[in-house]
């Protein structure tokens, strides 16, 4: 009887170890579903002009010492982050005008977040260090390439921290301070006084010389 | 025993040998950490341990130049060195060397794309392959890699020569200065009592099991090493640190000289080291132009002029944008000036340009202004900021705002002079937020002398005439702040600042 009893008492704790054991398996199981199940936005078309936005990027001309604006349109997405995704990609992509580029071509953005403060937090692959040319100019024309571009299309977003592969970087090749998130500066844009146009903010750029 | 007694029994063991097989799996035997180090590199990684095999993935290999991959269904590994093959074959549990076949206790592994060796014969078996001697492969723990250090020691400058493929860190304590070398045994060294070095009094040595240590004691409490710099070359690297005893202080020397006190100028070479910063066409580096130029202005400034000039640094190393503005505090400069050549995709882009900070508009900064003003009404001496926590990294980052009227009238000279010994078009002034202007705790202006990019300013700036002329226009625009300085004190002799002590 002793015996039997011990027996159960093995049993009863060996069940037990096994339940909290395929719950864990279950349940990193799970983890994995949600990353894999993507929501579905096939059903929209977006090729509507009703679900396209008018998008507004800066780019460098020879000839110019500022940025330079030019339009083109993004998918109207459910966020404001896989928007701003898509501005930031149509920027690394390069002008369809013939301007020059802001960023090296085969920077890769890691991914985008928007804080309810209005910060995007946009993290970038390693080569926009490495692939960078160095030099205050190019670095202004860089940063300010993104954050303009962001920024102007997005009243939600109000400065961008930018991030590379997950880290707070110093600056990206020793000038402009990137350890806090920054602030549009319409000084760098060539404006001559026009009227930046997108979809959701017409906006005057300053005349701030 | 009664029939269920036996099926409880029976059900009993088969739990029992099912937990146990669940809890090799998700308890495994703690991984390992391994090391294989060869002439020029460290390559670590941890140990897999598969039903109590140790295994690792075979891709660390490659440091060795040893390849690894697997061939056809019944998934043979093939290693492969310069030197010689080796084939395993998953089924038979024999290697073949050359000629030579070898039992195995165990048979690689695969997870993923992954191939995983048992590590109990790859450790024999690798020397057979790439040859002994040229490596070291085993526990970490037991792998010390044992290099020699030579220590200089020079008035108050330290070079640490390090073998290639050695890393260090540095630790700043009260009393001594560490550099700690993981994963590294040093040799004996110079050990002991310094006669003449004036800020350092002993250097001791200290081992432990991650690695060894060298103390650099400081003769007074308050020596500080402002500057740690590495030169790479082909046969290792070299550590510069220098360090200043407090009392020491160029300023304060010059207190001591009576009439014309004159001003400490930080002149700070941009980049530097591995930091080359911008590329000219014909290839001039710019961390070598502005080095140049600096040493060009700081001998100009010193023979004609009452000024103690100081560079961050005087030789191609690399600092980290604090360690500049620091060194600048620390000798209490009047003015620090970074010097830098610009790059622009665009290579038409040309000119002379004069920045200074600028401050970003944000509640947040406003908040932080405040208490900048707080913290000087407070602390008379707040611009000197040493300890960089907390509040003080706030105040760290907003230093510089006291001082934005002045570093704009500053820069607003220098653009002017610029333009006109240049005879370049007229460039305005900018702002931006420069990392190395924002903890300077006097006037702080950035100077780009010309795009190095552009090939015209890239050949000019090779030129002594050329560089000497931005050295006059810069020379002319320290001077009249020099004299503007002086007419200020002269004039106004209780400044907000030097009421203590």
């Amino acid at each position: 009887m002793n015996n039997k009893k011990a027996w159960v008492a093995v049993a009863f704790f060996a069940v037990i170890a096994l339940i909290v054991f395929m719950a864990v398996l279950l349940r990193s199981g799970k983890v994995e579903d949600e990353k894999t199940l993507q929501p579905q936005e096939n059903s929209v078309n977006y090729l509507a002009d009703e679900n396209l936005r008018k998008i507004v990027l800066f780019f460098q001309k020879v000839g110019y010492d500022k940025l330079i604006p030019e339009y083109r349109n993004i998918m109207k997405t459910a966020t404001v982050s896989s928007q701003a995704k898509q501005v930031l990609a149509e920027l690394i992509d390069g002008s369809t005008e013939g301007l020059l580029p802001v960023l090296p071509p085969s920077v890769k953005i890691n991914d985008l977040l928007v804080s309810p403060d209005g910060t995007a937090f946009v993290d970038f692959s390693r080569e926009i260090i490495t692939l960078s040319e160095g030099g205050t100019y190019n670095e202004l024309m860089m940063t300010y390439g993104i954050v303009n571009s962001v920024v102007l299309n997005f009243p939600e977003i109000s400065r961008v921290q930018i991030l590379v592969e997950g880290k707070e970087i110093e600056t990206l090749t020793g000038h402009i301070a990137l350890d806090s998130p920054v602030l549009p500066d319409y000084s760098v844009i060539q404006s001559d006084g026009d009227v930046l146009f997108t979809d959701n903010l017409p906006s005057l750029i300053p005349d701030v010389e | 025993m009664s029939f269920s007694s036996l099926q409880v029994k029976r059900k009993a063991i088969v739990f029992a040998f099912v937990v146990l097989c669940f809890s090799t799996v998700a308890f495994p035997a703690i991984a390992v950490e391994y090391m294989i180090i060869t002439a020029n590199s460290v390559e670590t990684f941890d140990s897999f341990p598969i039903s109590d095999v140790e295994y690792f993935d075979s891709s660390h290999l490659k440091v060795l130049g040893i390849d690894v991959s697997v061939e056809g269904e019944e998934k043979k590994v093939i290693i492969q060195s310069s030197s010689a093959d080796m084939v395993i074959s998953p089924s038979r549990k024999v290697v073949a060397i050359g000629d030579e076949l070898i039992t195995l206790s165990a048979v690689p592994s695969f997870v993923g794309d992954n191939i995983f060796l048992p590590l109990s014969y790859m450790a024999e078996l690798i020397p057979r392959l790439v040859g002994s001697g040229s490596f070291r492969f085993g526990p970490s723990d037991e792998l010390m890699v044992s290099i020699d250090v030579h220590i200089n020691c020079e008035k108050d400058v330290f070079k640490l020569s390090l073998p290639v493929g050695r890393e260090y860190e540095k630790e700043n304590k009260n009393l001594c200065l560490v550099l700690f070398f993981p994963g590294t045994r040093i040799n004996p060294i110079f050990e002991g009592e310094l006669r003449n070095s004036s800020a350092i009094s002993r250097i001791s040595h200290e081992s432990s099991r991650f690695g060894d240590r060298i103390y650099f004691y400081y003769r007074n409490v308050g020596t500080k090493f402002y500057n740690v710099g590495d030169i790479s070359g082909d046969g290792g690297k070299e550590i510069i640190i220098s360090f200043v005893e407090k009392k020491k202080l160029p300023s304060h020397d010059a207190s001591k000289n009576g009439e014309d006190r004159g001003i400490v100028v930080v002149l700070d070479p941009g980049h530097g080291g591995e930091a080359i910063g911008a590329i000219g066409p014909g290839g001039l580096y710019e961390k070598d132009a502005v080095l140049e130029l600096c040493r060009e202005l700081k001998t100009l400034l010193e023979n004609n002029l009452a000024v103690k000039v100081i560079l961050t640094r005087d030789s191609d190393m690399d600092i980290s944008l604090d360690e500049r503005t620091e060194l600048a505090n620390e000798v209490k400069a009047d003015l620090f000036i970074s010097v830098h050549a610009n790059g622009s995709r665009r290579h038409d882009a040309q000119g002379a340009e004069t920045y200074f900070l600028s401050y970003e508009a944000t509640d947040d900064n406003a908040r932080n202004l405040a208490a900048v003003e707080n913290y000087s009404r407070n602390n008379a001496s707040a611009p000197n900021l040493p300890e960089k926590s907390g509040l003080n990294l706030v105040l760290w980052d907003l230093a510089q705002s006291q001082f934005l009227e002045e570093s704009s009238n500053l820069a607003e000279t220098i653009q002017q002079n610029l333009n006109s010994y240049l005879g370049v078009r007229n460039r305005g002034i900018k702002q931006a937020p420069f990392k190395v202007l924002k903890g300077a705790t006097m006037p702080a202006v950035l100077v780009e002398i010309g795009f190095i990019t552009n090939p015209e300013e890239e050949r000019k700036l090779r030129q002594v005439e050329y560089r000497r002329r931005i050295c006059d226009a810069l020379y002319s625009s320290i001077s009249s702040f020099k004299e503007l300085k002086e007419r200020k004190q002269e004039s106004n002799f209780s400044s907000p600042f030097e009421n203590e002590q």
